[in-house]
């Protein structure tokens, strides 16, 4: 049981370092002040200040400069701002926990009459209020400047991002911490940081990478992926919610992100203090207090190494391939060896380490060569199937613009317009599409091996009875062997493509009325030249020509794009009302969980061919109006 | 009072203290002696808390020192290359530990950088390697410890600053019975500073005695025998620890008291025998001669 006299006395030691050691990092402070200061408030309100003189004479709306503001604020803070909180931690790092690895200072520090915990904790207390004192005082002096101008209350929402650098600066320099507590040298305390940050992202993107380049049915979108890609790496997810083209306060990031990065800064302090608390003083000067680091970069250098190596040499899985996996792991491996080691002493040792990844390669490789598991070959039962969305680029028929996406209220992108069966026959065929081409993925090469990339891709998303969802997505990454891939998946997608559900479902104007239409504009191949195209603005034309428009797409006589492609006859363009309610239950699918109403952006529709209902009603309008 | 118990402490596969129990009084002053890597700066260490012990115990008044900030603040280590703030002076160094160390002793701190002119607001990194151990002494002094623990000390000191040391220390241990524990290679400034010496070797403590105890017990006797010298075996039941012949001539040391030896040498008798003081130095050669460690066994 710890005393209460205890505790107080550690509480005082701590006070004595904290105190002391924010003494001597005084001219630290001053320095990020500067610095952060002249980056942040003083940008700001030049550019600000340039805005208003530029905009004399034309009046510039609040809204305008709110806007201009927050990119400037979010641009400022992600390239200077970040960067210099990260900088610095690394900076503080050294100077504050430097001490325990050398001897001499360990033999004045830890011979003193202060607890290693409230050392530890005094000194990294100092550290955090050395970077954030300063960010502190640029957020007050932004808030005066915005005040000044009149947009204190779009600068008060981009708070959340301010309190994010403030969480990632102190996950960057608790990492940092127990680094330093794990390395024997300050040398070794950047290695290791650096290969953490540097090897962690890129081992997730070679996993990502071969997980769907080998194994069919998986496609990895790596800017969904972008939290798992830094998952571990603290001096590159600050950076995450700045990496958002639309960089607004509504485009923070994930809660589970969020989360994770309390949770982990809360987990690196307390390992950090035990790990202190445990530490050998001894340690000072050797490569390392606790090996783990070393353990970890090395498996994650050595795999990269290899897997990158490995696909630089050959894409397709070829034995080239295999010969780049070694080299480029076994070369890795004896950097980091080499690097930690300070020679190659302990090559001959470190080597059982490199059979663990190549253990860990060949399993890996392995269980996705032959699809993990049934992984490949898993589908649903037709009888569990509520509905079902094929999306697929192997529509021989259609291509072309359309409008294919559906976005939110606020604008962001929440679904793609692809066709709906909900019909169990209709099911029962898409399952059964399905199974030929998991078929004919096993025919072309099983066990799977790399394979280059490209190809188009189809999406099965099934939305089963019990609430959930089953989802594959097929690529066809063999360039060489494409032409007949296609072909063959061509054919496969045509069993259904000729549905009627999977026809009349592959463009957004089957999901809404005529109403929710805003204009409906066309032009001939003979205006174009001239920019011309006539409005229809009659509502029983506009209905009528949107009707045809649905049948032209339901017979695939939109978007045609053969060897015919020079005769176009025509090109409608649709653009649509904000603010659409979800009324289609095929569209309620399509959107998920959305309850919101969607907005819609223009459509283009191109017609080739002269029996095209769209294309006859033109026609039959042309000889009205001359008859006229 | 110190007292270590099989204490145990290793690096890697090497034991720099193995299985080491001796107990030092309070009040005493302890001279460390042993050859290079005998676990005399280690034992220091884990005495002031620096080390963590594999194995048994370190115990400074019945309590263990390592992460013990309350034994700690009664401990002050002086190590061989004592380690200071970086761009810190001795004033600042002063102000920093005067907030540490519970009975911090400003008065004393002023008089000490009387006595040593140093100057108090010198950077310390400038001074040489002298000033700096003054430096530290005078930390140390001031922190008003009950246990000064001190390694290689006398290094780079003048003789003036070294007597000037020794009587300082030599007061503070009469007017507040501090005690304090020296490792030295100089055995000529132990001999008449210390009360006790310890002698380490290879990880473990080979004796550890008053110090007059020690000169008394051991004692070099030279002998001329004519025509006969009596062999080493003759001096049975004596422990002899040295034994050399130059043609008549017999030089012995003996872990005996003086009439003891002269007796048993008297017995046979020499022409003239005479009993010879030792030094330090020469008790330690001799200790270390007798478990192998000297020059034709290191050279062999």
């Amino acid at each position: 049981m710890i005393s209460t006299t205890s505790l107080r006395s550690r509480g005082s030691e701590w006070k004595q370092t904290y105190f002391w050691t924010m003494k001597k990092n005084k001219g630290m402070l001053f320095l990020l002040t500067a610095l952060m200061f002249v980056s942040l408030p003083v940008s700001c309100m030049i550019s600000l200040s340039n805005w208003k003189n530029s905009a004399s004479g034309e009046s510039l709306s609040v809204q305008t400069l709110a806007n201009d503001f927050t990119h400037l604020f979010n641009t400022l803070l992600s390239l200077t701002t970040v960067p210099l909180i990260l900088l610095f931690a690394l900076i503080l790092c050294v100077t504050l926990f430097g001490y325990m690895q050398k001897k001499r200072s360990v033999d004045l520090f830890h011979s003193l009459p202060v607890g290693r915990a409230p050392l530890l904790l005094g000194r990294w207390c100092t550290g955090l209020t050395v970077l954030f004192a300063p960010l502190l005082i640029c957020f007050v002096a932004l808030g005066i400047i915005a005040q000044a101008y009149g947009i204190a209350g779009t600068f008060a929402g981009l708070a959340p991002k301010f309190l994010w650098v403030l969480l990632m600066g102190t996950s960057a320099f608790t990492f940092s911490v127990l680094m330093a507590v794990c390395s024997g040298t300050t040398f070794d305390t950047m290695i290791s940081i650096v290969g953490v940050n540097i090897g962690y992202p890129l081992f997730i993107l070679c996993i990502f990478n071969y997980i769907q380049v080998i194994l069919p049915g998986v496609h990895i979108d790596l800017g969904d992926n972008l939290t798992i890609v830094t998952l571990l790496a603290p001096f590159a997810a600050p950076f995450l919610p700045f990496m958002e083209s639309d960089m607004t306060t509504s485009s923070l990031y994930p809660t589970f992100y969020l989360v994770w990065w309390i949770l982990l800064t809360v987990l690196m302090l307390v390992g950090s203090v035990r790990l202190y608390q445990r530490r050998k003083s001894e340690s000072a000067e050797d490569t390392f207090a606790f090996r783990i680091p070393k353990m970890v970069i090395r498996f994650l250098i050595t795999a990269v190494g290899g897997f990158g190596l490995g696909l630089l040499m050959d894409p397709n899985g070829g034995i080239l391939f295999y010969l780049g996996v070694f080299i480029g792991s076994i070369l890795a491996h004896v950097v980091v060896e080499a690097l930690y080691s300070r020679g190659f002493r302990n090559m001959k040792k470190s080597m059982a380490w490199y059979g663990i990844y190549a253990a860990f390669f060949f399993a890996f490789y392995g269980i996705l060569a032959t699809g993990f598991f049934g992984y490949d070959t898993r589908m649903p039962n037709a009888d569990d199937v509520a509905s079902v969305v094929i999306q697929s680029g192997y529509n021989s028929e259609v291509s072309g613009f359309g409008c294919q996406e559906v976005y939110s209220q606020s604008g962001q992108s929440i679904a793609q317009i692809a066709p709906v069966l909900t019909k169990p026959a209709d099911i029962q065929k898409a399952v059964s599409v399905h199974k030929d081409i998991v078929d004919l993925y096993r025919k072309e090469g099983y066990p799977y091996r790399l394979k280059g990339n490209c190809g188009c891709e189809t999406t099965f998303t099934y939305h089963l009875k019990n609430g959930k969802t089953f989802q594959r997505i097929y690529k066809y990454y063999d360039f060489q062997a494409q032409p007949e891939h296609t072909s063959r998946m061509k054919s496969i997608i045509k069993k259904i493509a000729d549905l009627t559900d999977y026809k009349s479902g592959r463009d957004a104007i089957f999901y809404v009325d005529p109403e929710d239409v805003a204009s409906m504009t066309f032009q001939l191949p003979a205006d174009e030249k001239t920019g011309q195209t006539t409005a229809i603005t009659d509502e029983t034309e506009k209905e009528e020509l949107f009707s045809a428009l649905k049948q032209d797409f339901s017979e695939n006589k939109i978007n045609y794009s053969s060897e015919e492609e020079n005769n176009l006859l025509v090109e409608f363009k649709l653009t649509f009302r904000d603010q659409i309610p979800v009324k289609d239950s095929r569209l309620k699918i399509l959107v998920g969980g959305y309850k919101g109403k969607i907005n819609l952006y223009e459509g283009s529709y191109s017609i080739y061919d002269t029996n095209s209902s769209a294309y006859r009603i033109l026609k039959k309008w042309e000889e009205k109006d001359q008859t006229r | 009072m110190i007292k270590a118990k099989e204490l145990v402490k290793t690096f890697g596969c090497k034991a720099a203290l193995d299985h080491m129990s001796f107990s030092i009084d309070g009040g005493s002053i302890f001279g460390l002696v042993g050859s290079n890597g005998a676990g005399k700066s280690t034992f220091l260490r884990t005495l002031a808390g620096v080390y963590r012990p594999d194995g048994g115990e370190l115990l400074v008044d019945g309590e263990p020192t390592f992460e013990n900030s309350r034994i700690k603040g009664r401990i002050c280590f002086i190590p061989d290359y004592p380690y200071f703030i970086p761009q810190s002076t001795p004033l600042e160094m002063g102000t920093f530990l005067s907030r540490i160390y519970p009975r911090w002793d400003w008065s004393m701190f002023q008089k000490l950088n009387r006595i040593f002119p140093i100057g108090a607001k010198k950077k310390i990194s400038t001074m040489s390697k002298g000033m700096q151990r003054q430096a530290a002494l005078i930390c140390a002094l001031s922190a008003r410890p009950d246990y000064l623990l001190m390694d290689e000390i006398f290094d780079g000191l003048d003789p003036v600053m070294r007597q000037l040391l020794k009587r300082l220390i030599s007061d503070e241990v009469s007017s507040r019975k501090m005690t304090v524990i020296i490792a030295s290679h100089n055995l000529r400034e132990l001999e008449d500073f210390c009360d006790h010496i310890g002698l380490f070797h290879k990880g473990g403590v080979l004796f550890e005695k008053d110090i007059d105890e020690l000169k008394l017990g051991i004692c070099k006797v030279q002998a001329a025998f004519k025509p006969n010298i009596p062999g080493e075996e003759a001096f049975a039941p004596l422990n002899i620890v040295k034994w050399e012949t130059h043609g008549s001539l017999v030089s012995l040391v003996a872990r005996a008291g003086r009439e003891e030896v002269l007796q048993k040498v008297n017995s046979f008798h020499p022409v003239f025998s005479e009993v010879l003081p030792l030094t330090l130095e020469e008790i330690f050669i001799c200790e270390m001669e007798a478990v192998g460690y000297d020059i034709d066994n290191i050279l062999a």
